[in-house]
């Protein structure tokens, strides 16, 4: 059981991660919302599960891809409005200051709600939180090559969307 | 690739900035963290409760020997204790009885006060007089002194 000064402090080291890859993987901010929610809710719990993970911030965001799972799975049994995570797209990244910014963020937003939600995955922990293959696959339960070829295809139909955008900003 | 190198690339996008955590979700995030930690404070001490019972009672086997002949005895003492129909039927036929023995005690009480409460006349015969009454009354004769 956590005590809330660890709260405060887990929330100010990590939440802004957890709420990037949950708007990510999501593409709806209330739901990103509800299993941000429920991740601090696990830990307030189970702190002893945090304090024994060897990197606090892969543990965590290994809790917010399985508790987007299972919220995806609950959805879809009852619903099926896994699709409207897609079309609900929110801002992901920051306000850009020039045009050609504002731009390429937008383009970027939309090509990343394209990918399949597994590819979206490995893209944003390789890009964003700098994880290894090796640490990704064993966030997503899967082998390293996988996570390895689903970050190429990610990548490679990200280019091909931003190829006319990338050399205005560069 | 139109000078689009793929390391280059990546670190482009890598350099796009995430958007923070809207800052109102802070307080309520953590308060409902504090909750569930306080819920499950809670939970575990009537869990500890109940483990202290068993473990109480787990190296005790006499102990739970000792309760289930406890509820053994109290399930045939209240199946010895029922009433079989018979007897039922005749405490029921006792009631009406005694119901019956009842009202007539109870008429016989009534006919009793309404021979009390009926007035006396003051001619009748000696031997109706209550005893006490009678030495209370003057003799009508009067004695003249003796000289």
């Amino acid at each position: 059981m956590a005590d809330e000064a660890e709260l405060r402090r887990l929330y100010d080291a990590h939440a802004n991660a957890l709420y990037a890859y949950l708007l990510n993987l999501t593409r709806n901010e209330s739901d990103s919302h509800d299993i941000l929610q429920d991740v601090f809710c696990h830990v307030a719990r189970r702190h002893d599960f945090v304090a024994n993970a060897r990197e606090e911030r892969a543990f965590l965001l290994r809790m917010a891809y399985n508790a987007f799972v299972d919220s995806t799975r609950r959805r879809h049994a009852r619903e099926h409005r896994e699709q409207s995570f897609a079309q609900e797209s929110v801002g992901l990244f920051e306000q850009a200051a020039h045009a050609d910014e504002a731009v390429f963020r937008k383009e970027l937003e939309a090509a990343m709600a394209e990918l399949p939600v597994e590819q979206r995955s490995v893209v944003h922990l390789r890009l964003w939180e700098e994880l290894t293959f090796d640490e990704i696959a064993t966030l997503m339960q899967i082998p390293p090559d996988t996570a390895a070829s689903r970050y190429r295809y990610g990548i490679d139909k990200l280019r091909d969307r931003l190829r006319h955008l990338y050399d205005e900003i560069r | 690739m139109n000078g689009m190198n793929s390391e280059q690339f990546e670190d482009c996008l890598r350099r796009q900035p995430l958007r923070a955590t809207p800052p109102g979700w802070r307080r309520k995030i953590l308060a409902e963290a504090a909750n569930a930690s306080s819920a499950r404070a809670r939970s575990r001490s009537s869990q500890n409760w109940a483990k202290t019972l068993f473990g109480w009672m787990w190296p005790r086997p006499m102990a739970w020997a000792g309760l289930a002949a406890a509820w053994v005895a109290i399930f045939v003492l209240n199946k010895l204790s029922a009433p079989t129909p018979e007897e039922s039927a005749q405490a029921e036929a006792g009631a009406a009885i005694a119901d019956a023995n009842l009202q007539i005690l109870g008429s016989l009480d009534e006919l009793d006060f309404a021979a009390e409460t009926t007035p006396v006349r003051p001619s009748s015969t000696p031997e109706t007089k209550p005893p006490d009454q009678g030495s209370l009354e003057r003799p009508e004769t009067s004695v003249a002194p003796q000289t």
